[in-house]
């Protein structure tokens, strides 16, 4: 029995209903992907600004570089200047031990290093750098 | 019109034709057994303004949900035509040709102007005959002389029909047409809701995106986060090879070895580990092991390094 006009019709306007809502669900669910990787990217750059900007531009530091001076006996600093987020430092007659010290500290403060210089001169060593934030 | 010589098979309609052997396409031509007629002279242009009006003009024909509706243009105005498709085809399935086999459709009327002289049907009990220019069919006991010639002898008409198929080539059933339309409301139905709640989910993150980023304003522009970030990763990345190679060049120094000098600076790193000959070998290995380019000299080991 074959279907009448308005019953073919129907299957048509279903068939184009199946259709249109396949375009929406795809079109949609590449707009939904988009949003997740979208915030998914922007969380993260966030979350590593922060990150990064709480280490590298910490607001503490020039307290905590200043305590590297304790480390040291006042006739081993040549040069100690803290200033517009720079630090100088030149020290002179360490033993083995004190430079492993201040190595030590000066690795685990979040200060950029940019220049270092040891050289030892019998069992004493000279250390010289320039650090910033 | 044009000839029948190299065409496709034609077959007239009628209800005395004997089964249709063979396969292949078929032009059909449907008799008047199979078809309404009705000539009407109203001003028309169109055939579209034409076809319009065929319903009503053949209401006698039957249930007009069941007709098909064609129109030709004659010389004083148009002929009406009105057929049911589901009875033709029932009719060719009983006598071996499927439907899909049509391949164009003609009316007995198109074939009046070479009608003068009646022509015989397959079966050969009757007539293709031209009454009052109306193309009918009669036996041919009826007629004075027998026809001649059959049908299928006379030329084409040049305006052809097509067989009205449905949605389906092979016509569509109303229990398949129910199902279909039910499968595809499911469908439909799941992938609009589908849609929907990803339309939703979209805007909901794309909201928790704005008030994040509202939070940290100096933030909110993707190519200054990128910048942003770049220059901290750069900061973070060589900060942390520095303290990385500090550690590695302290990794050598021991009781029998000394470190002594060591030198950063933007380009790169250099240090001298003085050492006995018989370290020198194993100290280089851990070097190396250590990620450090090393050069045995004389008194010790070279260690050297660009940052990348």
């Amino acid at each position: 029995m074959k279907a009448p006009r308005g019953l073919e019709l129907t299957v048509l306007a279903s068939l184009l209903f199946m259709i249109l809502s396949g375009v929406y669900s795809y079109t949609q669910s590449r707009r939904l992907a988009q949003a997740e990787e979208e915030a998914r990217n922007t969380h993260r750059e966030i979350r590593d600004i922060l990150a990064l900007k709480a280490l590298w531009d910490d607001r503490n530091l020039p307290e905590k570089a200043r305590k590297i001076r304790s480390l040291l006996r006042p006739e081993q600093i040549e040069d100690f200047t803290l200033k517009k987020r720079k630090l100088e430092m030149k020290t002179r007659n360490l033993s083995g031990r004190d430079l492993n010290r201040l190595m030590g500290k000066l690795g685990a403060l979040p200060l950029r290093i940019r220049t270092l210089k040891i050289q030892r001169s019998g069992d004493r060593y000279r250390l010289e750098c320039q650090c910033k934030w | 019109m044009k000839s029948q010589a190299s065409e496709r098979r034609v077959v007239f309609l009628h209800r005395n034709m004997p089964p249709v052997r063979g396969q292949g396409s078929v032009d059909l031509v449907l008799t008047p057994q199979f078809y309404t007629m009705k000539r009407d002279d109203l001003p028309i242009r169109f055939a579209f303004q034409a076809r319009k009006l065929a319903p009503s003009l053949l209401e006698e024909a039957g249930d007009p949900e069941t007709l098909h509706y064609e129109v030709l243009r004659d010389e004083n105005g148009w002929l009406y035509f009105a057929y049911n498709p589901e009875e033709v085809e029932g009719f060719l399935r009983s006598k071996g040709v499927e439907p899909h086999r049509i391949a164009r459709l003609y009316f007995a009327q198109q074939f009046a102007p070479h009608l003068q002289r009646p022509v015989l049907l397959s079966g050969g009990t009757q007539a293709l005959s031209l009454v009052e220019d109306t193309v009918t069919i009669l036996p041919v006991t009826l007629l004075h002389d027998r026809p001649d010639r059959f049908a299928e002898s006379l030329p084409i008409p040049e305006k052809s029909f097509a067989f009205p198929r449905g949605v389906h080539p092979a016509g569509l059933g109303k229990r398949e047409a129910f199902l279909l339309i039910l499968a595809a409301t499911i469908f439909g139905g799941a992938w609009f809701i589908q849609g929907l709640n990803d339309a939703r989910s979209a805007d909901r993150i794309r909201e928790e995106l704005s008030r994040t980023v509202e939070e940290h304003p100096t933030l909110q522009s993707g190519p200054v986060r990128r910048n942003i970030l770049e220059k901290y990763s750069t900061i973070d990345k060589r900060q942390r090879q520095i303290r990385q190679k500090i550690r590695a060049v302290g990794s050598l120094v021991s009781k029998e070895t000394k470190l002594r000098e060591l030198e950063m600076d933007e380009q790169g790193f250099r240090a001298f580990v003085e050492a006995p000959a018989s370290k020198r070998t194993t100290l280089r290995q851990m070097a190396e092991e250590a990620g450090l380019e090393t050069a045995v000299e004389s008194r010790g080991l070279r260690i050297k390094g660009a940052w990348k």
